[in-house]
């Protein structure tokens, strides 16, 4: 028996590609003027959205005497909030794209050019295998 | 599809429960489930849903409509495409949701469960024909566990959208969230074999399941290689194997490398490093087994191929029983 039993890894791309964003709640307030452009956003385009992309599930909540907010809700488990105080309905658009691409991780800067789970496609260099410098 | 949108414009506040449970700082799980609940309460639209022929709903069982998160979450993998399209609320409830006139998914789980090791089976067999039984099931049991499709149920998302009951009086023990989210996985399967049909599903499978990556050289489990791989030699009618060293470094010092390679006359069959020259023996044995019983087809068949319009059947290759040691 082997000490620790074997998963299979995702590899999400790889065969099926599963969107990582299932959920984006939209809270306006009804009063404030930070939420004028949230307003118009959800008026015009939000259908638009949601109809493009039938795998989000949107919902609308207000929420009175607080900036508007979209929070993107993950498979992972995580959520990411976005504050769009006194943003105009495009600025919003950018910041809903953004919710819908990401994949819920927190950001982080990757210093190497590749990630990937095989080493390299001609194999890793080995002392062993090569033969030894002649003059 | 306007349907997944669910709003309150108006500027009626919300009730004191939407809203709370929308600003409270709860645990989000929680604080989704709040907002979602009850999708039908305000509404007064008619329930009307087409049935397939596949669903018999000639008794008191109702058509629900699909809650906003289960029709995301069959978007979100594809089974948006089921013509029935009861079928994903059947999919992700549980036996244990008893609620009068509502469809479980124990049917879809049995049948999902036999389809999924069905094309899990034969995509294995025909890539790699040599491959002993028994690791042969070792990596389909891999494919096809409870714990393997909880893991992706939890990738799916089936978490949010599962409806199931975690304990009744009468039971002895709680019900696992594992096994719950494996059925739901199962049923997803079997929803697609009896919708779309058994192509349908088994696309389903290498995208899902095949195109994991899974490492299959650790299922290998042979204690004593180098016993075992002379008997393979000898029943293949290939010259004995011997153990070459082919080079070294550091073998007086505290961290020795050995390579060792295991030739066939002439030609090398494996090859293993090791820190004592036992041990670079043992790896190469493995290595040379490894390289004979994970023999990869790159160009085959399924039997399943027949299933397609105009497919041809092309019989796959069975390697050798495995030596008797």
């Amino acid at each position: 028996m082997s000490a620790q039993m074997v998963h299979p890894v995702l590899k999400n791309g790889v065969g099926a590609f599963v969107p990582q964003c299932r959920r984006l709640v939209f809270h306006y307030c009804e009063r404030s003027g930070s939420s004028r452009g949230m307003i118009e956003y959800l008026k015009k385009d939000l259908i638009q959205f949601a109809k493009e992309h039938p795998h989000v599930e949107v919902i609308v909540t207000p929420r009175p005497s607080k900036h508007p907010v979209i929070r993107g809700l993950y498979l992972n488990g995580k959520d990411k909030v976005v504050c769009v105080r006194n943003m105009e309905p495009t600025d919003i658009a950018g910041k809903v794209a953004l919710l819908k691409e990401s994949s819920g991780n927190k950001m982080k800067t990757f210093k190497k050019p590749v990630i990937s789970t095989t080493e390299s496609v001609r194999g890793i260099w080995s002392p062993f295998h090569t033969a030894p410098h002649k003059i | 599809m306007a349907g997944v949108l669910r709003s309150s414009l108006t500027p009626v506040l919300a009730r004191g429960t939407m809203r709370v449970a929308a600003v409270r700082a709860c645990p989000p799980l929680a604080r989704t489930f709040l907002i979602n609940a009850k999708p039908t309460k305000k509404s007064k639209q008619e329930e009307i849903i087409t049935s397939s022929p596949a669903q018999d709903t000639d008794s008191k069982y109702r058509i629900e409509k699909p809650t906003t998160a289960v029709v995301a979450f069959a978007h979100r993998l594809g089974l948006n495409q089921l013509k029935d399209q009861t079928l994903p609320m059947r999919i992700v409830t549980h036996a244990s949701y008893e609620r009068v006139g509502i469809q479980t998914n124990e049917r879809l789980d049995y049948l999902g469960a036999k389809v999924l090791d069905m094309f899990v089976l034969e995509y294995l067999h025909a890539k790699y024909p040599k491959m002993p039984t028994k690791m042969l099931q070792e990596a389909v049991a891999t494919y096809t566990r409870t714990t393997t499709l909880a893991q992706m149920a939890k990738e799916f998302g089936v978490e949010d959208v599962a409806r199931w009951t975690r304990s009744k009086p009468d039971m002895e023990h709680q019900l696992s969230s594992k096994t719950v989210k494996a059925s739901v996985v199962r049923a997803m399967v079997g929803a697609l074999y009896v919708d779309q049909g058994p192509l349908q599903a088994r696309a389903f499978v290498h995208n899902h399941f095949l195109s994991r990556d899974l490492d299959l050289v650790s299922l290998l489990e042979i204690e004593e290689p180098k016993r075992y791989l002379s008997f393979l030699m000898k029943r293949l009618g290939r010259e004995r194997p011997v153990a070459r060293l082919m080079s070294e470094t550091g073998r007086q010092s505290k961290a020795p490398v050995f390579i060792v390679g295991v030739y066939s006359g002439m030609e090398k069959i494996g090859e293993g490093f090791g820190s004592s020259l036992k041990m670079a023996e043992f790896r190469a044995n493995k290595d040379a087994l490894t390289k004979y019983y994970l023999e990869e087809h790159k160009d085959f068949g399924l039997p399943s191929d027949v299933e397609a319009e105009g497919g041809v059947y092309r019989s796959t290759k069975i390697g050798d029983t495995e030596v008797v040691v």
